[in-house]
């Protein structure tokens, strides 16, 4: 069976073959043997080639969540190998102050037309008793700002959309 | 700084659990003798002069409190109900000694990529390490909310060793056995600390972690392979009957049984592929 995940920009593909608790997998050329020696509450633990292999596994909304004992979570979305490559998402993203996390908004520090420089403050939001300060991500005019004091905002949500600044005349 | 700790709280007549933080500093005792300079401008043959000062002191149990628990052995919280009841203490001062090294890493929800920003969200899977030396004093269960209504912790773990350097290995095996999915959390960078070479060095101060350790190096581009294995196996196996380890395993002899004996000890605690994890009649040396 063929399985393709995909993670940010990167994508992996792996051919898997099952026989009860052992799998052959087929990764970047090479074989795997693989034995589960344990699978159940989002713990596994395997040997890869007779290496043991320890991960914490959770999936959620099609991503699922890898841990493994010494790196960072990776998040990989499963996707189905005959599907079309998704197309790209529009817009740099850099035209838009966005919140970096769930929390309430406690200053505006910005309004349409301002000009503003790169790393001004925008907003302020708070969480978990810490304050964050939101800063321009690039020197610009203020173009809207879709958040007042007091809301509270999903991480992701856009607060401030910015837009180039008239380019000053060379000197 | 014991006694004056004790000393400051009869100075006040104050009574029950509270804590007295102090900031110990070194100074060098000589200075501009002319002959050089070591590392940090220190002269060359200075000695280093400790001393410790006055910070704050916190009307009740803090957050560091299993630490004194684990190198005195007592139970600070019992102690102070049995203060709030009306009890005597259980002990006198002359009965306390501290033995060993402890050191407690607070996980937090928190993205360290993100220059520590909080991070709420469901905790899809929440596992904590286990074994000799190792507490756990966790707010988060799998499946439970993280909201941004209270602070980020999610758990503190401690790890407790005769020495500071069995204190730190015990904890980065401790760390390697915790895991956390959904909200992001600082144990990678809990990691770091412990590897980086000035905290195991004992020389980390208040300026460590800007001065040091600002962020998380990068990680490398793509996704590790090990990831894609547990993976696709995860996906594989779907919701079937969960594996667990059988008394005739697959598994060979302890994988690390080639380990320096107090690194396997430790390691063994939460690895699944370790015959010290097994209930059955497992015996050492193959026979059953």
């Amino acid at each position: 069976v063929k399985h393709l995940f995909r993670a940010g920009e990167a994508t992996a593909s792996l051919d898997v073959t099952r026989s009860g608790d052992r799998l052959r997998i087929d990764i970047a050329g090479k074989t795997r043997d693989v034995v589960v020696l344990r699978a159940e509450g989002g713990r596994l633990d395997l040997l890869v080639d007779g290496r043991p292999l320890r991960a914490a596994v959770a999936v959620d909304s099609g991503k699922c969540y890898v841990l493994l004992p010494t790196t960072a979570p990776v998040v990989l979305e499963e996707v189905d190998p005959r599907a079309r490559k998704p197309r790209a998402r529009a817009g740099s993203g850099d035209d838009t102050l966005t919140a970096t996390m769930h929390g309430q908004v406690v200053a505006v520090l910005a309004k349409p037309g301002d000009l503003v420089e790169r790393g001004q403050a925008l907003v302020v939001i708070e969480a978990m008793k810490m304050e964050m300060r939101l800063a321009a991500p690039h020197a610009g005019r203020v173009k809207a700002v879709s958040c007042k004091v007091g809301e509270l905002v999903e991480r992701g949500r856009v607060l401030v959309a910015l837009e180039a600044a008239t380019p000053p005349t060379a000197s | 700084m014991g006694a004056a700790a004790v000393a400051a709280a009869r100075a006040c007549g104050y009574v029950t659990a509270g804590t007295i933080e102090f900031l110990v500093g070194r100074t060098w005792s000589s200075r501009g003798s002319g002959s050089g300079s070591g590392a940090d401008g220190v002269p060359a043959e200075a000695k280093p002069r400790w001393e410790f000062f006055f910070l704050e002191m916190n009307t009740r149990i803090q957050v560091e409190h299993p630490v004194t628990e684990l190198v005195t052995g007592i139970d600070l919280v019992q102690a102070q109900l049995r203060v709030a009841a009306g009890e005597a203490l259980p002990w006198k001062q002359e009965d306390l000694a501290q033995r060993g090294h402890a050191i407690e890493c607070r996980l937090n929800a928190e993205d360290p990529d993100q220059d520590f920003a909080p991070s709420a969200g469901k905790a899809l899977l929440a596992r904590y390490p286990e074994g000799p030396g190792v507490r756990v004093d966790a707010g988060y269960e799998t499946g439970d909310e993280v909201s941004t209504h209270y602070d980020s912790l999610i758990a503190k773990v401690l790890a407790y060793g005769e020495t500071r350097a069995a204190a730190i290995r015990r904890m980065e095996r401790a760390l390697e056995a915790t895991a956390v999915l959904g909200p992001e959390t600082n144990r990678e960078y809990l990691r770091a600390v412990l590897a980086h070479p000035v905290f195991r060095a004992g020389e980390a101060t208040t300026g460590f972690v800007a001065k040091e350790l600002p962020r998380l190096p990068a990680r490398p581009a793509g996704i590790p392979e090990e990831a894609l294995i547990a993976a696709a196996v995860f996906s594989e196996l779907g919701t079937s009957t969960p594996v667990r380890p059988g008394p005739v395993s697959s598994s060979p002899a302890h994988p690390d049984g080639d380990r320096e004996a107090i690194g396997a000890e430790s390691k063994g605690a939460e690895d699944g592929a370790s015959p010290w994890s097994r209930a059955d009649a497992w015996r050492p040396g193959g026979g059953s």
